[in-house]
């Protein structure tokens, strides 16, 4: 259901150019980093110009000064997010393809669960994030960072689940009229169709599944307050520091975005069938 | 035709005709078994039995239950009541040999990741894993290139699908269904999303793969000069519900070739085949 | 028995026949609720049906209150967002060099995780004041006799809390405009062409109804993450709404009263959600959402 919401951005996004092809890809880099420049320079010019009070509309040479003052903050507090975002991400990605490999195999166990599933996706997960520090707290005080854990598995388990699903479902009839010929069972199904044919959704489902991960994450340190990047974010709001809270954007950003680029290039080295996208599905 | 003559002697020698595709009177309705849904008759007392070597095809209007007829013989369906049987094994019995039925689809079903000759091989595969075929893999190997040679595909057996066109793809998937070697090959209008030109050339093909292979096929078109061109007998069924309306011989001389279609026997016959036709409407 | 009346039960029949799987799993997830709740005996560990109900009995003004509060700040951050996804996905898919220039952008702010971004959206409104557009009396007043009008008031405003559920909401949009206006089959250009259309038009007469689909489906998402949004910066930023009430209840361990306004968040969302999707699915061209 979400996963059929945004598809296909690479499409969207690089087709279409009138420019000729062997220069198309060059054109459309310079375009960018263009872009880029472009854009930093008249955020500096305006602030200038203009010459806005730093404190709540920093230029861009503001946030760096103050990225470079707080940076071992930064530095110090990273681990922490990160390591709850990943550890949570990939406990989501492992437990949404092994639920996700029975509930394809047997209809009825499908039917059963899919209404469950489908009303937890679509409710807003993130409002548990207190109940679940108080369930961490009242477990152990010491230990209320596990709650940063917690929060990322479960916000990014229901739509990599419903990506593996509708991928491990994704086969047209007639294949599945060919398996049933051959009497394949269920397992080969999985062997030499609906595990590779499922590929595609699944990576889709990554992409939007670590940026999900991030934001239990972060979403948790803002709560619980445990030392992390998201409670550096939050107390940007009690100094009003927009430099502050924009120098922490920067950072997560550009730790997402790489990780996403990561997932991309290697969706596209894997699925050589077909095209890859940037953005999967939101 | 030293083959089918061989075959006739061998046939009246065990008295009984022996079928290969017989379908005793098969009933299939939709929906029978759910409370809310509106039952369907989607065939009805269908009796239709194809000889060892023959080749028939079934045509009729669109949503008269032609690949309800095929795919109960290649036992994706059960049959509402009668039943279907292949070489006198009924297809949903555990005696039922998977091995003598090969099904060729109207699109082709290629997997993308997988090259042509992998695709190829992939019933093989599972066949052997599930010890209904027992020969060795390099047996099959072989095979393979012999059938790309077959079909007119030498050179393209490590391409990927999605570099072929929906003729040659559909090639591949005719190659996939006799690879292990069935004696059955039900085919679902195979070449009906292809082009004129395309289309004539694989009938050719077909022909003469099928005097190669000396199969059994059974053939669902909705193209009629095609199901004359193709067959020994052709099948017209009734729409809604589906039933045996006329079984026409079709006596031209075999090998059929390019000039075919030019005889005045193939007009006559494509004539009066599109005149039954006409009076079901 | 006349064809309509019974053409109508079996489509009664039909619809409780789909509902049903929905009901099940409502029945069943009380019954775990409960059973577990019995089991575990201490409603400061998982709090029963009881006890929650009574919670929210005594503090259900608050509640009613608070939860207008969070959904009139939801719906303006939905508009907001549906309203800038279609507009801004249209100039960008328009003008090539523009969506060039912008890719680094957008694929930057698509990837970072958007929690991080509230306190910029909540410190600007903090210093330049936010916009109420309009107020009326909500519907606590009505419930309540007790309330007063002005306790019961509901602003519906631009502000930190709802501009961040914007932005949340905003990315499916947006790129789903992008990427259907783009995917207009070829013969519809090569139509406008023989027609003379001017650009304007083609996305007038073309591209934009091509990229409606898309939209629709990209509301679904566009409604769960404007909730998100808006819940999520009343966590760090707001004294008000309903994430308020959560956290107060998590900060005096008042767990009955957390489960249930919980539950009352994941109802009210729930039923918004269904009532957003009908309303794009009546309001577009039929088959445009799925």
């Amino acid at each position: 259901m979400i996963g059929s919401a945004v598809r296909k951005l690479g499409d969207g996004i690089s087709g279409g150019g009138r420019f000729s092809i062997d220069s198309d890809r060059i054109t459309r880099w310079t375009l960018s980093a263009f872009g880029l420049v472009l854009l930093i320079a008249f955020w500096e010019a305006v602030t200038t110009v203009l010459s806005l009070n730093p404190k709540y509309f920093p230029g861009p040479m503001g946030v760096v000064t103050e990225l470079i003052r707080i940076w071992p903050a930064i530095v110090a507090a990273l681990p922490n997010t990160l390591s709850a975002a990943l550890v949570g991400y990939l406990l989501a990605l492992t437990l949404s393809i092994v639920i996700a490999i029975p509930l394809v195999a047997s209809d009825r166990l499908l039917n059963a669960l899919m209404p469950f599933i489908i009303g937890t996706n679509t409710v807003p997960r993130i409002a548990m994030t207190p109940l679940v520090i108080y369930w961490v707290s009242f477990y152990s005080v010491s230990m209320l960072y596990l709650a940063n854990y917690v929060m990322a598995v479960w916000v990014a388990f229901f739509p990599m689940l419903i990506a593996a699903i509708d991928g491990f479902r994704s086969i047209d009839e007639d294949t599945e009229n060919m398996l049933e010929v051959y009497g394949a069972t269920t397992w080969q199904e999985f062997k030499y169709v609906r595990f590779k044919n499922g590929l595609p959704f699944i990576f889709d489902g990554m992409k939007i599944g670590f940026v999900l991960a991030m934001i239990g994450a972060v979403v948790g340190e803002f709560v619980s307050g445990t030392f992390g990047i998201g409670s550096q974010a939050a107390s940007a709001i009690g100094r009003t520091s927009i430099a502050r809270a924009f120098a922490i954007v920067l950072v997560l950003g550009l730790i997402s975005t790489g990780v996403v680029l990561i997932v991309y290039l290697i969706e596209s080295k894997m699925i050589f069938w077909r095209e890859s996208s940037i953005m999967g599905a939101e | 035709m030293n083959n089918k003559i061989e075959q006739q002697s061998r046939t009246d020698d065990t008295e009984s005709v022996d079928y290969t595709i017989s379908f005793d009177s098969v009933d299939k309705v939709y929906g029978a078994d759910t409370v809310a849904e509106e039952s369907v008759v989607a065939l009805e007392d269908i009796d239709l039995d194809v000889e060892r070597g023959e080749f028939v095809s079934v045509v009729g209007p669109s949503g008269c239950g032609k690949t309800t007829l095929l795919h109960m013989a290649a036992g994706i369906l059960d049959a509402t009541d009668g039943s279907v049987q292949i070489n006198g094994v009924d297809v949903q019995s555990p005696q039922h040999e998977r091995k003598e039925v090969g099904l060729v689809f109207q699109h082709p079903v290629a997997l993308e990741w997988r090259t042509v000759r992998k695709n190829i091989m992939l019933p093989v595969q599972i066949l052997t894993e599930n010890g209904a075929i027992d020969k060795d893999m390099s047996y099959y190997e072989d095979r393979a290139d012999e059938l790309l040679s077959l079909v007119g595909l030498e050179g393209f057996g490590d391409s990927y699908p999605n570099e072929l066109s929906g003729g040659m793809q559909q090639r591949v998937t005719i190659s996939q269904s006799l690879i292990y070697n069935p004696s059955v090959l039900l085919m679902d209008e195979p070449f009906g999303s292809l082009d004129a030109m395309t289309k004539d050339e694989l009938n050719l093909e077909l022909l003469r793969i099928w005097r190669e292979t000396e199969k059994t096929i059974l053939f669902i078109t909705h193209d009629l000069d095609e199901a004359v061109f193709l067959s020994d007998r052709v099948v017209v069924l009734s729409p809604r519900p589906g039933e045996v309306a006329d079984v026409i011989d079709i006596d031209l001389d075999r090998p059929r070739d390019e000039d075919t279609r030019g005889t005045t026997r193939f007009v006559e016959l494509s004539a009066e085949l599109h005149k039954h036709f006409k009076s079901l409407q | 028995m006349s064809a309509l009346s019974e053409r109508r039960l079996a489509l009664a029949k039909r619809w409780i026949k789909r509902q049903f799987p929905t009901l099940v799993t409502g029945i069943l997830f009380i019954v775990l609720w409960e059973g577990i709740a019995r089991v575990i005996g201490n409603n400061r560990i998982v709090a029963d049906i009881g006890y929650t109900v009574s919670s929210l009995q005594a503090r259900a003004d608050t509640i009613v209150v608070r939860v207008s509060e969070t959904f009139s700040s939801v719906v303006v951050a939905f508009i907001l967002a549906v309203a800038l996804g279609v507009l801004l996905g249209v100039i960008i898919a328009e003008i090539y060099t523009l969506r060039q220039m912008t890719m680094p952008l957008i694929i930057f702010a698509y990837a970072v995780p958007h929690p991080v971004l509230a306190p910029m959206f909540i410190i600007w409104f903090l210093v330049g004041g936010s916009f109420t557009l309009f107020t009326f009396t909500g519907p606590s007043a009505y419930i309540f006799p007790a309330m007063t009008a002005a306790d019961a008031q509901i602003a519906i405003g631009i502000n930190g809390v709802s501009t961040f559920g914007a932005w949340v909401g905003f990315f499916p949009v947006f790129i789903s405009t992008i990427t259907g206006m783009n995917e207009l089959e070829e013969r519809y250009q090569h139509l406008g062409t023989v027609l003379g259309a001017s650009r304007w038009q083609m996305v007038k007469y073309f591209r934009f109804w091509r990229a409606l689909p898309n939209i629709a489906s990209s509301i679904k998402s566009t409604v769960q993450l404007s909730i998100v949004g808006v819940i999520v910066a009343e966590f760090i930023a707001s004294s008000s709404g309903i994430g308020y009430q959560i956290i107060l209840a998590w900060k005096t361990g008042d767990l009955g009263y957390m489960f249930g306004v919980v539950l009352v968040i994941m109802l009210v969302s729930y039923t918004f959600f269904q009532l957003a999707v009908w309303t794009v699915k009546y309001v577009t061209p039929p088959g445009s959402v799925t």
